[in-house]
């Protein structure tokens, strides 16, 4: 027998419906936020966009809040004077979560060039062999300097941009 | 569907907002756009929004949709003050989103104003599987909440939930 979602109260139109999952499943913050109901404040709004909990309670599932990753960094890079671009951060066993992999992510500004040769790009788009200039090297090392994985070939095993 | 490039006038915006209304197969309205001034959500592009999610303000409608939309709206970058937030973002019935400033637990708006007394959802998101997302630029911010809203709704219209 197929039964009406009881999050659909009385034909709720969608975007209420949705509307009141997201506030009902968010995580409440600023200077308003109490353990009671969402208060809704001008910096923060509802709060923190649970949507694994919106997703959970739209199934009638767990309804726990979703912990904040404690294993994000972020890192700006910086020139170590030689015209190279290093940020090594350290990850610590405090960061690791039993299941949960965790990734890199490099974000550089630069552009396409033809590695046969720059002058002649025409080449690459007959032989291939673009590549993204300037090229990035990402190493996993452990904690005595030995690298696990990594180079520009390992790791991010091909070029990390598209052309066109 | 493009309906300005750039700068538009508010009739086209809710000649749009009609237009999507009026379609079928359409169940979502996203719209990164806004007044530079602030609405107390009762202008004609806020009301067209009503209008669009919402079958009890069809009275006032001059076009009535056929069913349903769910209208996500960028909050805008007027600050957190209240009565910052423009139209269409004011209208009762959108979802207006924010970004985050920063990652933190904490993160607050970067410039957009979140509640206004009205919802606001902003922020940091979390999303199945890939816990947190940072919404930066704010510009991906709407999209991403707009792709979520729908996986809600289906989710919810679903009438067997054990599927």
């Amino acid at each position: 027998m197929l039964e009406q979602n009881p999050l659909l109260m009385n034909n709720a139109a969608p975007v209420d419906a949705v509307r009141d999952l997201l506030i009902s499943s968010a995580q409440d913050r600023g200077e308003l936020s109490n353990n009671g109901p969402i208060m809704p404040d001008n910096e923060y709004g509802a709060g923190l966009l649970d949507v694994n909990r919106a997703v959970a309670q739209a199934g009638g599932g767990d309804t726990a809040p979703t912990l904040f990753p404690r294993y994000h960094r972020y890192k700006e890079m910086v020139n170590n004077g030689s015209q190279q671009l290093i940020g090594p951060f350290s990850i610590t066993t405090e960061d690791i979560v039993a299941g949960i992999p965790f990734a890199a992510t490099v974000t550089i500004e630069g552009n396409l060039i033809c590695a046969w040769d720059q002058n002649n790009p025409q080449i690459c788009d007959i032989l291939g062999g673009w590549e993204w200039n300037p090229d990035l090297d990402m190493y996993l090392l452990d904690d005595k300097g030995n690298i696990i994985s990594g180079g520009s070939g390992d790791i991010t095993r091909s070029e990390c941009a598209l052309s066109g | 569907m493009r309906l300005v490039a750039g700068v538009g006038s508010g009739s086209q915006i809710i000649e749009g907002i009609q237009y999507c209304a009026n379609q079928t197969d359409v169940q979502i309205i996203s719209m990164s756009l806004g007044t530079t001034s602030a609405s107390d959500g009762q202008d004609a592009m806020s009301l067209a929004v009503n209008c669009a999610s919402d079958s009890n303000y069809r009275a006032s409608c001059n076009v009535t949709p056929i069913n349903s939309k769910i209208v996500v709206v960028a909050a805008g970058n007027s600050g957190s003050a209240p009565g910052t937030i423009g139209a269409p973002g004011a209208a009762e019935k959108a979802i207006t989103v924010d970004a985050a400033a920063n990652w933190s637990e904490d993160g607050k708006g970067e410039l957009s104003p979140a509640v206004d007394r009205r919802l606001r959802v902003a922020s940091n998101l979390i999303l199945p599987h890939l816990a947190y997302v940072f919404c930066r630029p704010r510009q991906v911010t709407r999209p991403v909440i707009s792709a979520i809203a729908v996986l809600l709704w289906r989710h919810l219209s679903q009438p067997d939930r054990s599927r």
